[in-house]
């Protein structure tokens, strides 16, 4: 008798033991939440989040919503100081929002250097004792495609186009509304798509948008204007009726189905258009100096750097695993990866010069020069409605409500209206 | 068929084909858009004609997709949280109406403003307080955590709806009812409520509707266990444009139980009252 | 006899509580924060410091352009679709209340368009309505030649096509309510008014109408309250756009609160709207119920 009961103690204590240990091992298994935007950029960043979890055995939830709803899910869980998500993925505009519910970045000198310097900036609070919160992960410029075949057929040749207005003569000249073959395309169904497109004008005809201190815009000018009317006329004049309401997708359809020769693309977004078997593949190529304004008394245009950036939520309970992920994601190796394997367009400056990408993307040496000289957009906290309010009076000016300098100027007093609010 | 009733017959057809055509093609094109493939979505001239495929259904139900979001959980969440809500709310909107069409107790129409008053918040203005209540007594990610607010937004909806019902059945018939001896209760449970059958499946088929296809809520309130089929759905919107393709795929799935209970439903709808309630 | 009217009273109230309960427990909270946030400057995230303003969010909303150019767009939407919808839904369900053969199938065809989400009725009619492959262009160009094509979202015809979308959608609830109606009128009184010899067009407006009174009533101002309200359509088809030219009061209220993040100012003009739809249905009521109220016994 005695002997059973002991092994029937000896058996319950070894279960317990077991059980405690596995349920111990469940619960430290460290798990990581995040949330990327439905898309090429959320697929991109979805396969290092997962790789990185079966590397280093954790639990990784990378989910997939819309980018407005990636963007409401994670002001939310901020403001109410919520722990998950544990990794923040903010758009470069986002940064202002977020920076104060971010832990601030502690990686070492060396790991920072490798980083394209105005895309790492974006991720970093202003001003002399500025403080990095975030690092970027994909993030590209803007870069002018057009259709080789198209453009030497009507003797155009790419190389000379140097100024916008070099580039609207050339889409005047391949736009042909009876075949509705149209000169220009570009997104324009957000206001963020129409004021990157804006910004990118502005920046290339010599003007800034805010003052020294960013307490007012000041874009109000002949050159503002100049840059505004080329807005205008490239959009009204050379792209098609409907291009108001034309997404991303549109831009690449119609680049891919020749029915739009020439446009403006996010440089990451090069790859989704140039697929093999279609009409226009390996026809559009990217001119390799972003044009700038005629008279602005500048030898290259300036276009704006933009994309996906990470940081690490200040409420979350896996902090240390949410380091080690953005170490991992910015990470030479993982860059290389991801801007082989799923275009990615790379953070990193040397990746550039690798063999394996240039052969993976062979136009990327066009693209170098458009990141590197690239700067980053305006980084203010009411930037959004600002963006809203400038892409209503750009839209009003398209449909020819108001002339442009009409626009401009209701631009810039309903801008310095919001910074007063 | 008589030479006479020949026009009106006709003019039947013609508006009903009329009808149908306008209601259904739309729908039609929903249920193409899930079969054709990308190439074929963005076909120009669009193709009428095409090769079906089942790649759209696929990728809904593939493993890939179904990691962190499965379509099956989604699916029965809202069922359950449709469900529910609907039972719920039927049940205590049918009694405030009853009482309200045909009781009339006094302060009828200031209890009406308010029940219709708090029907007028738009979701969205509730989306802030709820997301922090929730999460700090944990009903955030969860199936109640919806059902509670779809019911709140519902009564008032179904209140107003069924009150105009029950004031329309002919009057007198509990009094008539008690007369011959049951209990007011027994009154309105036995011969009310039948009659009021249209008017409750018109309700029904309404608020299944509504909560079936709400997003404004369940966006923000939920993460992956009680994501609701709008959730899913969702995420045919990506940066580079809709995944028309998926679209048609969910919309063909997510009307699929809606057609059922309406077809269930209707059978009350269309019922008449003659069912000889009134014996003068 | 007194004792007997405070019997009925709390009998009738009886069965109104648990509505009214769970209502006042379940939407108390949000709404007393709602109400308490839009008077204050507030923004959830962002420059987060709480100002208390008073009535401030509701001055300013009024000197706010877009906000004020908002409420016109939406007047004319409303009041556009709601005409169209309770018209057509009126004659077509008179249409379905007679007898013929596949009547039913007609009954239940026509509620399609109510069971699907609004954003995927949105989003497909986005596709159909594309100016450069939607099917609709495609369909007018073949019948009527190339000029036939158009921006159906475009500057010109966006707030048509919105109504049209609008209109699909929703008069699918009214033919419902109607019908309903109709059938509910018992076949006594409609024999005893043929036995009466009245003509049908007196039948109508003399029985008919009337007695539809109640459910009409609820139709219109159900129609009014969610098309004041409307977001999903307007929000997917249009974004409000082109240049704010659909942009409704609710595209409006979302983009305050949910993309610049105006907590305090958003609740404010969700408590104008909840205003405006108030006052709105108030008069709906006193204008079409007959002082019915005042003979009941």
């Amino acid at each position: 008798m005695e002997r059973n009961s002991n092994k029937k103690t000896l058996a319950l204590a070894l279960t317990f033991l077991v059980a405690a240990v596995a349920l111990l091992g469940a619960q430290t298994k460290p798990k990581l939440v995040m949330f990327f935007s439905v898309g090429g950029s959320g697929n991109s960043l979805k396969s290092s989040a997962e790789r990185f979890g079966q590397l280093y055995g954790v639990d990784v939830e990378a989910l997939l919503f819309p980018i407005s709803e990636v963007n409401q899910k994670e002001v939310l869980a901020l403001s109410s100081r919520q722990g998950t998500p544990d990794i923040i993925a903010m758009d470069d505009t986002w940064f202002p929002l977020m920076s104060g519910f971010l832990e601030e970045l502690r990686f070492p000198k060396s790991f920072y250097e490798n980083f394209i310097p105005s895309m790492l900036g974006t991720f970093r609070t202003p001003g002399a004792g500025g403080r990095q919160y975030g690092i970027p992960v994909r993030m590209g410029g803007e870069v002018i495609v057009y259709r080789e075949d198209v453009f030497k057929a009507a003797g155009i040749d790419p190389l000379k186009l140097r100024t916008w207005e070099d580039l609207y003569a050339a889409g005047q000249k391949v736009t042909d509304k009876g075949k509705k073959i149209w000169g220009w395309v570009d997104g324009y169904n957000e206001p963020a798509y129409i004021v990157m497109l804006w910004l990118s004008l502005m920046g290339s005809y010599g003007q800034d948008i805010f003052n020294a201190d960013m307490t007012k815009t000041v874009f109000n000018t002949p050159r503002g204007l100049n840059a505004t009317q080329m807005f205008i006329d490239l959009t009204a004049k050379l792209a098609t009726p409907d291009i108001l309401n034309y997404g991303y997708a549109e831009e690449i359809e119609a680049l891919q189905n020749g029915s739009a020769v020439m446009g403006q693309l996010w440089s990451a977004r090069y790859s989704a258009v140039d697929k093999p078997g279609l009409p226009s593949s390996g026809k559009l190529k990217i001119l390799p100096i972003y044009p700038y304004g005629k008279d602005s008394g500048l030898k290259t245009g300036i276009d704006r750097v933009n994309g996906w950036g990470l940081g690490i939520n200040k409420y979350s309970k896996n902090k240390e695993i949410a380091a080690k992920f953005l170490e991992f994601i910015g990470s030479y190796d993982e860059q290389l990866r991801l801007a082989v394997e799923t275009s990615n367009s790379p953070v990193l400056s040397g990746i550039f010069k690798e063999p394996s990408y240039i052969k993976a993307v062979p136009v990327s040496k066009d693209m170098e020069s458009a990141m590197k000289d690239g700067i980053a957009r305006p980084m203010h906290a009411k930037w959004q409605e600002i963006e809203g309010a400038i892409a209503v009076s750009l839209q009003k000016a398209v449909i020819g409500e108001l002339t442009a300098s009409e626009a401009l100027a209701k631009a810039e007093s309903d801008a310095n209206k919001i910074l007063g609010k | 068929m008589k030479l006479r009733e020949l026009p009106g017959a006709a003019f039947n057809l013609v508006v009903s084909a009329l009808l149908i055509a306008i209601v259904v093609l739309p729908l039609i094109w929903i249920v193409m858009l899930s079969l054709k493939s990308h190439a074929d979505i963005l076909a120009w001239p669009p193709k009428f004609i095409f090769r079906p495929t089942l790649e759209n259904f696929a990728s809904i139900f593939s493993p890939e997709a179904n990691r962190n979001l499965p379509f099956l959980r989604v699916f029965l969440n809202s069922l359950i949280v449709t469900f529910c809500t609907l039972a719920v709310s039927i049940s205590l909107s049918s009694m405030a109406a009853y009482s309200l069409g045909r009781l009339k107790p006094r302060g009828r129409m200031p209890i009406n403003y308010l029940i219709l008053g708090l029907r007028l918040v738009p979701p969205i203005a509730i989306v802030v307080p709820l997301f922090v209540i929730w999460n700090r007594i944990g009903l955030y990610d969860t199936a109640l955590g919806l059902i509670i607010p779809f019911i709140a937004l519902d009564i008032p909806l179904s209140t107003w709806l069924l009150q105009g019902f029950f004031e329309s059945i002919p009057s007198n018939l509990e009094d008539s009812a008690v007369i011959d001896g049951c209990t007011r209760f027994q009154a309105f449970y036995k011969i009310i409520l039948p009659l009021a059958a249209p008017g409750i499946a018109a309700t029904s088929i309404f608020s299944f509707s509504l909560s079936w296809n709400e997003l404004t809520l369940p966006l923000p309130l939920t993460l992956t266990k009680a994501a609701t089929m709008p959730v899913l759905a969702s995420q045919v919107r990506t940066d580079e444009g809709i995944l028309w393709g998926q679209l048609g795929a969910y919309s063909t799935l997510m009307i699929l139980p809606m057609v059922i209970f309406t077809v269930f439903a209707a059978k009350y709808l269309i019922s008449g009252i003659s069912s000889g309630a009134v014996k003068e | 006899m007194l004792n007997g009217q405070t019997r009925d009273q709390r009998y009738a109230m009886r069965f109104i509580y648990p509505a009214l309960i769970y209502l006042i427990v379940v939407l108390f909270m949000p709404l007393a924060f709602s109400l308490v946030a839009s008077l204050f400057k507030w923004d959830l995230i962002g420059d987060t410091a709480r100002e208390f303003v008073g009535a401030g969010n509701y001055i300013d909303s009024f000197g706010d352009e877009e906000v004020v150019k908002s409420f016109l767009v939406t007047f004319k939407f409303t009041a556009i679709s709601i005409a169209v919808e309770m018209l057509l839904g009126f004659f077509i369900a008179l249409f379905l209340n007679r007898k013929f053969r596949g009547n039913k199938i007609v009954r239940v065809v026509i509620l399609l368009p109510m069971m699907l989400s609004p954003t995927i009725i949105a989003l497909t009619w986005k596709l159909i309505l594309n100016a450069d492959r939607g099917v609709l262009n495609y369909l007018l160009e073949v019948v009527f030649g190339k000029g036939a094509a158009q921006v159906w979202l475009g500057k010109d015809f966006a707030m048509a096509s919105l109504v049209f979308v609008e209109a699909w959608m929703n008069t699918p609830f009214v033919i419902l309510m109607i019908l309903a109606g109709l059938q509910s009128i018992s076949q006594d009184v409609i024999d005893a008014s043929l036995v009466d010899g009245t003509s049908r067009a007196q039948r109508m407006v003399y029985i008919t109408i009337p007695f539809l009174r109640p459910v009409i009533l609820v139709a219109l101002v159900f129609r009014t309250t969610f098309a004041l309200r409307n977001f999903a359509l307007p929000w997917v088809l249009t974004s409000g756009g082109p240049a704010n030219l659909t942009n409704v009061f609710s595209v409006e209220l979302y983009r305050q609160a949910f993309s610049y993040y105006h907590v305090g100012y958003s609740s404010a003009l969700s408590w104008i709207l909840i205003l405006v739809t108030f006052v709105l249905s108030v008069l709906y009521v006193k204008l079409t119920l007959p002082r019915e109220d005042a003979g009941r016994g």
